[in-house]
């Protein structure tokens, strides 16, 4: 590019390097994404052993197996991982895998920023792991209300691990979110509009607006509590003439439109699978589509509705009760508009589509329930009890993780070229469904009969014994369904032939139309996109007559040259893994343990060294 | 900065760069890191419930001179950016040199309202004030230092290929530096403590002909304006980022400077 | 296939849950049992939500899963291939515009048709009803138990909240340290107690009886362990309580009473049934607080429930044990068996984070003390099988006899010890006499150590921390404060 020569600290692989320095140098959104998909998962096996832990200790009243401090330090990683470190990343390894496929592309915009998003994502994890070595894991809750987590009453370091671990992943999700939102705006195969952009793009999309605008305001928030924590300042301590309910906005403010970034992506790949399954178009596009904008926009106007009994009052309490129960209508409309697509099509059933309906009719549940505590008098009944346990779980098991589960059997093909067991799956979604019912629903009882949240037992003969026992059962049922579907994934990849054609469900988008698994470039010819659902209307140009969204005629594809030795990616780095680690030091040493500073200086060197050297690395090595 | 790879390195959908795109909505992202603290602090105005409170600390001519000085600096910035898109490498380099030498100056102002605020009692643990005032204007410092040493060494790498010029462009760094050192060394604003008036004047005044001379020197041209010119894009992502780096301090200083300044203790 | 699997786990699940439901013995905190007009007021909207929620699951869920078994596809298989396909796809469909204002139009009526008895019963159950004379309480939370305060009667008690029926009781609630919320399921929904904020509920109590309530905000290790009970009386029953309350007890002096002085009194108060004990219980309990927040490390204070009349509550520990003679010493004993992580044995010197150092006889000594204080007059209940000894009336040769008699029995010894530079709490009393006149000007040695008995706070010893002398021995009387300083002089 120029004359000049700028100095590079380690030379880019030069080849697309296989083996172990394959994955850690890697650039490729494919392999990235597969890289999240399995840390997710890792993080998911540890989560839901805290999960069992909780159920083990509640199975009977005045459990033992955990004391209450323990027990507070596993509910609160428990919920922490499974936000943070399963079901984002979860969601984050869809958007690596697919977001390029469908909208032909041949990588993301960022490639490099695209890996390190993964590997802050991972050490971040690893930091706020690291609390358990220490026996001072975090013990404040998910939502670490203040001041409980102020010094006074937590001198420990949990919280401060926790803050800094979620700073991390909080950095991890920004950059994803940057990288995202401008491949989606500005990487679309020509002819391909807003409005012939997949569903799942519209959800991604929505997502990364969330996380984009959404993150800043945790990072603000716990910098404050950091600063609180270590430094003396007075964000949230009410002696000083800070406002404990600051928190509780800045945390809200952040952590409603997160439930949205948490069951958006499921609803996206839902809106996948129903249609390919069904062969027919999802039913009322536009407004699937805007319903999730919709959902997205609102989600900024309900955050109070998780504070109804902080005291803001009858005037708040009725608005954000109102602007919570409007959320429910673009809701709706998805819901209806998913039983439209499979209206009249031809359904086949299979474990990936099974997921899917599974999906719908578990959120109605979790979203009905939400209706019943978006109005403060039943919610003051019902905050802060396991009914709304009950309705999360719903909404996020029942919701994000089946919808997510669905996505994993759809494109399994896809990411692998072989198909997972279809008879294991259909024992996993079997045990899953059964056993997720049996763990959950119990506790819209519980909470109704008065049991709160968050307790590490409970006293005898108040009649919450026998359903306990039933969703501790359900959750070792759960954990068998989750080792089912681990067994299908290894039995899959050794026994499973590499059968899986372009196409093995007779797909709709254009992910379809390249071989599986995709070479690492993707795409021979970027396509040029006409319709929505290009690739279904290129394999039956009849029934393209009458579609909705169809565009101009553009020119045909065949100026392109196929040679796809032109095809150019670029080369693989290891500053992103440097530059993840650096700042995964760097936030980890101002926890103050002991020579903390040394670690922190440690990292800010390797964290200047690898920006330096990415900021300088030419495309090509 | 430079490079970053993109497979696509002409066509995109909306016309605009990538790294241009991106550039927008990390703004819009700040926005809303900025828009938190700014908020934090209107939230917790009068709140204090010891002093010292804004209005018996805040001095707002000396602040309006260092707004003007940022203000000046985003002038720079923009004679830069149409500097080098003409391909005139010297002008432009030193208008973007000027750009980063005004945010040098600008944070020279903060290093000193910090400590004199500390010297008359308001630390960021004196009250709810000091605790809102130092985080939210301190991260905007953070961001103004960031802005400044991403221009500086965007001058040193892509503004001058000679050793030379790479070394004055450095040596005019490191002058500013000393000249401010120097003068927070005087009585009056006693941020080095302890220190000889005629140390004081000798180090501002060594600084002061360094920057003269550095810059002086820096007037010979050596890179090709085709070359500078290719650089415009680069510029414009540190432009964007500047100004709007200006723009959050505008609003700081309507917020903090304009409408809280009379704050006293709380009527309670 | 499948499908009749999905719905056989459907409905089982469902079936169990609803078996489940029916066969569990008591329902202390249900919902469903509403005992006053708010707990009324949120079950009936809820049961409103529930059934339309109920028609809206059964029309949606059928849908689903009518179109998952009607829409299925006729597979015929494709030559060469392992998967089938039909030949001919289904009739592409893209929506239907209508349709679609038609469901977002009717869940929108729905919605409205919920929000407005929502918002209607948002604000009647704000504030009691008009032209009602409301009973004015305060609730406190505190890490983890309860303080009850009743500002217009002077009474302060703890854990057990005694309210008069079919009067609406208005709560003001507050806290200290951390957010707690304030939640008795069969009387009314819950509100939080934020530090730095204030905040109102009310409540009436429809019929006599005892009701179960629990800190629902999560607070801490033993937020579990929070719980209250509210005793709703009739008016006449609870009038004999305010009044009791505010009696002294029969018996004001043990051989416990001494052990409770020097191990206890610090941060529990127990004579709050005298005139103006209201607010000085107030005062006293910020001070403890304040004393523990800013320096934890040294503390051994901190605010404590108030143990005024304990003999006639009926739960203890938070609403963890019934209040028995076995539990309370066992309480005594070791906190952390009933409540783990509980303040009480982490601040107070006599555990020093561990079972209490003090011998069987004076843990019993102490329960036995606590168990008296039973207000003169409360006649029908009796909590302690023992019965209770009448101090015994004795002579003192010397005033010196006496005052070491009243050095143990008043519980100085708890906290000065008698031997040199041994400093259990306060400073030893060892050549007490060879340093206090010099302390302060004007004072001779006999007038300071009387002031530093009757007001503590005076003149602070170098290295120790005020307000941790209880400021009661004022009450003795001036033939008993002369005896103790005639005492102090003597140890040498």
């Amino acid at each position: 590019m120029t004359t000049i020569s700028y100095p590079t600290f380690i030379r880019r692989p030069n080849e697309y390097v296989s083996g172990i320095w394959g994955w850690l140098t890697t650039v490729d959104h494919k392999k990235i994404g597969t890289m999240y998909g399995v840390t997710a998962f890792l993080w998911f096996i540890v989560g839901g052993i805290e999960a069992l832990l909780i159920r083990l200790q509640l199975a009977q009243p005045e459990g033992t197996i955990l004391s209450p401090e323990v027990y507070n330090q596993v509910f609160t990683m428990h919920g922490t991982t499974m936000i943070f470190l399963v079901v984002m990343p979860l969601s984050a390894a869809f958007f690596n895998w697919i977001v390029p496929l469908q909208i032909g592309a041949r990588d993301v915009a960022f490639p490099r920023l695209n890996a390190f998003s993964f590997w802050a994502f991972l050490f971040g994890g690893i930091l706020l792991n690291l609390s358990w070595l220490t026996g001072d894991a975090p013990n404040a809750g998910w939502f670490a209300y203040a001041p409980n987590t102020e010094p006074q009453f937590n001198p420990r370091n949990g919280v401060t691990y926790w803050i800094l671990g979620l700073q991390i992943l909080g950095i991890a999700s920004l950059a994803a979110g940057f990288n995202f939102l401008t491949t989606i705006i500005n990487m679309r195969a020509p002819g391909m509009s807003f409005m012939k952009m997949p569903v799942f793009i519209w959800m991604t999309a929505v997502v990364n607006v969330l996380i984009v605008l959404a993150f800043p305001i945790i990072t603000v928030a716990l910098i404050q509590l950091q600063f609180d924590r270590l430094y003396g300042t007075h964000f949230f301590n009410p002696t000083m003439g800070g406002d404990p309910v600051m928190w509780q906005h800045m945390f809200w403010l952040f952590g409603h439109p997160e439930v949205y970034i948490l069951i958006l992506p499921a609803m996206g790949i839902v809106s996948e699978v129903l249609p390919t399954f069904s062969r027919k178009p999802i039913y009322g596009y536009s407004f699937i589509v805007f319903s999730g904008v919709a959902i997205g926009f609102l989600g900024w106007f309900v955050w109070s509705h998780h504070m109804f009994t902080v005291g803001l009052g009858p005037a708040a309490n009725a608005a954000f009760s109102v602007s919570t129960m409007a959320i429910a209508i673009p809701t709706g409309v998805k819901i209806f508009n998913w039983i439209g697509t499979l209206w009249g099509g031809s359904i086949k059933i299979n474990t990936a589509l099974l997921f899917s309906v599974a999906f719908i009719g578990m959120f109605v549940i979790g979203g009905l329930s939400g209706v019943t505590h978006a109005s403060p008098p039943s919610d003051a009944q019902q905050q802060d009890t396991y009914y709304v346990v009950a309705h999360f779980h719903y909404v996020l098991f029942g919701g994000s993780l089946l919808g997510l589960w669905s996505g994993v059997y759809y494109w399994w093909p896809k990411f692998t070229g072989r198909f997972l067991n279809e008879k294991l799956g259909l024992w996993h979604f079997g045990i899953v469904f059964f056993a997720f019912n049996l763990t959950f629903f119990p506790m819209h009882w519980l909470g109704l009969d008065g049991m709160p949240r968050r307790v590490a037992t409970y006293p005898e003969g108040m009649g919450w014994d026998i359903s306990n026992l039933v969703s501790t059962i359900g959750s070792l049922m759960l954990g068998v369904g989750v080792l089912v579907f681990l067994y299908n994934v290894v039995y899959s990849n050794l026994r499973m032939p590499k059968t899986a054609s372009n196409d093995p469900w007779d797909g709709r988008t254009l992910e379809w139309s390249i071989p599986s698994p995709p070479p690492h470039y993707n795409f021979d010819v970027i396509p040029d996109v006409k319709y929505r659902d290009d690739f279904w209307y290129k394999k039956y140009p009849e029934l393209a007559h009458n579609t909705h969204g169809g565009g101009s005629d553009l020119e045909s594809q065949e100026d392109h040259d196929a040679d796809h030795a032109d095809i150019h990616m670029p080369d693989p780095s290891y500053y992103p893994l440097f530059l993840g680690l650096g700042l995964a030091v760097m936030l980890g040493g101002f926890i103050p343990f002991t020579g903390h500073w040394v670690v922190c200086a440690v990292g800010l060197i390797i964290f200047i060294w690898s920006f330096l050297g990415w900021s300088y690395e030419p495309v090509n090595g | 900065m430079s490079n970053v790879a993109t497979t696509e390195d002409h066509y995109t959908s909306t016309g605009v760069d990538n790294r241009k795109l991106m550039m927008w909505i990390f703004l819009g992202s700040d926005c809303l890191f900025f828009g938190a603290f700014i908020s934090t602090y209107l939230v917790y105005r009068n709140r204090s419930l010891t002093g010292p409170y804004p209005n018996e600390i805040l001095d707002i001519p000396i602040t309006t001179v260092s707004t003007f000085v940022l203000l000046m600096s985003s002038l720079a910035m923009v004679m830069g950016l149409s500097y080098i898109q003409q391909g005139r490498q010297v002008l432009g380099r030193y208008w973007t040199l000027a750009t980063a030498l005004l945010g040098m100056v600008f944070l020279g102002f903060q290093v000193y309202e910090f400590s004199h605020f500390a010297h008359i009692g308001l630390t960021p643990r004196t009250n709810i004030f000091g605790t809102t005032f130092f985080t939210m204007t301190g991260f905007h410092g953070a961001h103004v230092t960031f802005g400044v040493l991403w221009l500086l060494i965007f001058a040193y790498s892509r503004l001058a290929t000679s050793f030379k010029n790479k070394m004055l462009i450095v040596a005019s760094f490191i002058s500013v530096v000393v000249a401010m050192a120097g003068l927070m060394m005087t009585e009056t604003l006693d941020v080095i403590p302890h220190m000889p008036f005629s140390i004081a004047m000798a180090v501002t005044a060594i600084g002061i002909i360094g920057t003269i001379t550095s810059l002086y020197l820096l007037k010979s041209p050596d890179t090709q304006p085709e070359i500078v010119s290719k650089e415009e894009g680069n510029l414009e992502l540190a432009g964007l980022y500047w100004h709007f780096v200006d723009i959050v301090w505008i609003v700081i200083f309507t917020v903090v400077y304009l409408v809280s300044a009379k704050d006293g203790a709380p009527l309670l | 296939m499948i499908t009749k699997k999905l719905i056989k786990y459907l409905s089982l699940s469902s079936l169990l849950a609803i078996f489940i439901s029916s066969c569990s013995p008591h329902h202390e905190q249900s919902t469903f049992t509403n005992a006053g007009p708010v707990a009324q007021a949120q079950s009936e909207l809820f049961y409103l939500m529930f059934w339309i929620a109920g028609i809206i699951f059964v029309l949606v869920q059928g849908a689903l899963i009518f179109a998952l078994l009607n829409f299925r596809r006729k597979e015929h298989p494709i030559p060469g291939s392992d998967f089938k396909l039909p030949d001919i796809p289904p009739k592409q469909v893209h929506g239907n515009t209508k349709l679609e204002i038609l469901w977002t139009i009717i869940p929108a009526l729905i919605l409205v048709a919920i929000a407005v008895p929502t918002v209607q019963t948002i604000y009647s159950t704000y504030e009691p009803p008009e032209g009602s004379d409301p009973l004015e309480i305060v609730a406190m939370g505190h890490q983890w138990w309860w303080e009850f305060r009743y500002p217009d009667e002077g009474i302060v008690t703890a854990n057990e909240l005694r309210v008069p029926t079919n009067r609406p009781v208005k709560v003001t609630l507050q806290s200290q340290d951390v957010i707690h919320s304030f939640w008795i399921p069969q009387v009314a929904g819950k509100k939080d107690t934020v530090p730095g904020n204030t905040n109102q509920m009310w409540f009436q109590v429809d019929e006599p009886g005892n009701y179960s309530g629990q800190c629902a905000e999560f607070c801490g290790v033993a937020h579990a362990r929070m719980r209250f009970r509210v005793i709703a009386e009739d008016e006449a029953d609870f009038n004999v309580w305010l009044n009791a309350m505010k009696t002294p007890p029969k018996t004001t002096s043990s051989e416990g009473y001494g052990l409770f002085l020097a191990h206890c009194s610090m941060c529990h108060s127990i004579d709050s049934y005298m005139n103006e004990s209201y607010e000085k219980e107030i005062t006293v309990q910020d001070d403890r607080w304040a004393d523990w927040f800013h320096n934890q490390e040294e503390s051994v204070r901190v605010s404590a429930p108030n143990l005024t009349h304990l003999g006639i509550r009926t739960m203890l520990a938070a609403g963890q044990k019934d209040m028995t003679r076995e539990n309370l010493i066992a309480w005594i004993k070791d906190p952390s068996d009933i409540k783990q992580g509980t303040r009480m044995q982490s601040v107070a010197t006599v555990y020093q984070g561990g079972v209490a150092k003090l011998k069987e006889h004076e843990v019993e000594a102490i329960a036995d003390y606590l168990l008296s204080q039973i207000p003169d007059g409360w006649g029908s209940v009796s909590t302690s099988t023992e019965s209770l000894e009448q101090a015994e009336v004795m002579v003192w040769n010397t005033p010196e006899e006496h005052g070491e008699y009243l050095f143990v029995n008043q519980g100085c010894s708890g906290c000065h010890s008698l031997n040199e530079d041994e400093v259990i709490v306060g400073p030893s009393m060892y050549g007490l006499i060879d340093r206090s006149d010099s302390k302060v000007e004007g004072l001779s040695a006999e007038e300071y150590i009387y002031q530093s008995i009757t007001y503590p706070n005076e003149y602070i010893v170098d290295g120790y921390a005020a307000n941790v002398m209880p400021q009661i021995f004022i009450n003795l009387s001036e033939e008993e404060l002369n005896a103790l300083v005639s005492y102090l002089k003597t140890i040498k």
